[in-house]
């Protein structure tokens, strides 16, 4: 048995009793580093920001197992000079293989550093034209729950060279509408009649700042008049869909007409 | 709808021991609750024809409170607590000087289901649909959202019962010129309310305002004091939370 253990495997300097206390050692630091991942996710991770406790754990976790696999081979003497050797060969291979591979790692490495979108968030990748939640920030990819339920997982390096659009920086979001009246209607009645509906059946629209009105165009067929109205940052759902059905109605109410498009034409006599 | 309360009779803030079929009315508001094989039923309609039906399985009676609540759960609670008054005139308050107003402030009412451990809110509803709207105390950039009333102030009449409580503000000017106030916005969640059994008179703990400038500008701090409860009729609805800090507006207050 002892001499089975004392085995020389390939004539490469390593026994079996080696592997078998390296194996050990490294199951005690798998074992040591999950101990370690669950202390932590319950005693620190609930005091920090999602995506920060989610990056400790993996880095925590990771790390204690690198760590314990550099300290396996360097103290049972297993020489890895020959791999370095081996990766100098594959090197330049392997690196033009993985280009886009290692672009993405650095990319996840700075959007945990820079931090410019976080976990739970709502965002608009405008280069890929994607709205959604952040749902999770990996090393090589991130994760984005689509407003109609699907998961699209963009790779890092688009999200760090796109321009995001983030919804986190202020409690309130404004959103714009256009509505045309007839040239026969009275511009400030409209704007009474659109402001009293939108106070009264609109909900979530904000009544400071109130709606603001701005007539943006004397357009072929109407008076075109913006509406803006500011409501709370997560309630686009209880506000954007029903805002047109408002207006119209109340405008319809006071007889205000919204004009299909027209021409006049003259006869030449 | 203030004249109608008036002039209608509606059930009182008071604890009913429901055993059969009963009606709650309150302004634009019809509540039923309705015996069924295994329980109760509970059906409640607003003045915007929302209506919502619940369950309540039970094989005795059951226990239904209706009492006034703070203003923070209609249409969603979303404003960390701030609230957000609007004056419909603005008040001036003269250099270096003390001055006491009383001001209405919107209540909600709550219905909870009594039991011997717990009471647990069943349904919150709102007699003026206009206070369940929000507003931002500050700029878009960087405000606070709270929740909105236009108010005006208390002279000596009574406020309309189900839709508003009394508070009273204290408020010293520190500075050595006139200020007009026109809103204040404080954390309403760390005040509690007042209300009387087989009542509708509500009230809600006090405030105290120091008008105070620093090198930001003028400010208004206002911190919280307890309602003097001289009358041991007076019971708490909702308890809010136990803060004693203040809240300072520093973000205008005209």
């Amino acid at each position: 048995m002892l001499e089975f253990l004392s085995t020389d495997i390939m004539d490469s300097g390593i026994t079996v009793w080696q592997i078998l206390i390296s194996a050990i050692a490294v199951a005690i630091g798998v074992i040591v580093a999950r101990i370690v991942r669950m202390v932590f996710q319950k005693k620190f991770a609930p005091t920090m920001p999602a995506h920060t406790a989610k990056n400790m754990t993996k880095f925590l976790y990771y790390g204690i197992i690198v760590i314990t696999l550099l300290g396996v081979t360097t103290s049972q003497g297993i020489d890895l000079s020959g791999l370095v050797v081996a990766g100098g060969i594959f090197g330049v291979v392997i690196g033009f293989a993985t280009q886009s591979v290692v672009s993405n790692l650095v990319s996840g490495i700075f959007l945990l550093v820079e931090k410019p979108i976080k976990i739970k968030e709502n965002v608009e990748i405008q280069g890929s034209n994607l709205l959604g939640k952040v749902i999770d920030i990996g090393i090589f990819s991130t994760k984005i729950q689509l407003f109609d339920g699907t998961l699209v997982r963009v790779p890092n390096q688009t999200v760090f060279t796109s321009e995001l659009r983030t919804f986190g920086l202020s409690e309130i979001r404004r959103t714009d509408v256009f509505v045309g009246i007839s040239y026969n209607d009275d511009i400030e009645k409209a704007i009474k009649v659109m402001r009293n509906a939108i106070a009264a059946k609109v909900q979530y629209a904000l009544i400071e700042p109130g709606p603001q009105f701005f007539v943006t165009e004397l357009g072929d067929n109407s008076v075109n008049i913006k509406v803006q109205v500011w409501f709370p940052r997560d309630d686009l759902l209880e506000v954007v869909p029903g805002l047109l059905k408002v207006l119209k109605n109340a405008l319809d109410e006071a007889g205000i007409e919204i004009p299909y498009p027209q021409r006049v034409i003259h006869n030449a006599k | 709808m203030s004249s109608n309360i008036e002039k209608e009779s509606y059930s009182f803030y008071d604890t009913y021991v429901v055993d059969d079929d009963i009606d709650i009315k309150l302004p634009g508001t019809k509540i039923q609750f309705k015996k069924q094989d295994n329980g109760f039923s509970y059906f409640r309609e607003d003045s915007e024809h929302n209506s919502i039906e619940k369950s309540i399985p039970s094989l005795k009676s059951i226990q239904v409170t209706i009492a006034p609540v703070l203003p923070i759960n209609l249409p969603a609670k979303k404003t960390n607590g701030l609230i957000f008054l609007r004056l419909d005139k603005q008040i001036m308050i003269t250099p270096e000087s003390n001055v006491e107003i009383s001001i209405k402030v919107p209540i909600e009412i709550g219905i909870f289901i009594k039991s011997e451990l717990s009471s647990d809110m069943l349904d919150v509803i709102t007699c003026e649909p206009m206070h369940s709207r929000f507003a931002l105390y500050g700029v878009p950039e960087g405000g606070k959202l709270c929740m909105f009333s236009k108010v005006s102030q208390l002279y000596d009449k009574n406020p309309e019962p189900y839709i508003w409580a009394k508070m009273k503000i204290t408020i010293k000017n520190e500075l050595k010129q006139g200020i007009k106030i026109g809103k204040f916005v404080f954390p309403i969640t760390s005040h509690k309310v007042y209300f009387k059994q087989k009542s509708t008179e509500v009230h809600i703990d006090d405030l105290n305002a120091r008008i105070y400038s620093d090198i930001n500008g003028e400010n208004i701090e206002l911190t919280k004091t307890v309602f003097d409860e001289n009358d041991k009729e007076w019971q708490v609805s909702d308890a809010g939370t136990e803060s004693t800090g203040s809240f300072v507006m520093d973000k205008g207050f005209d």
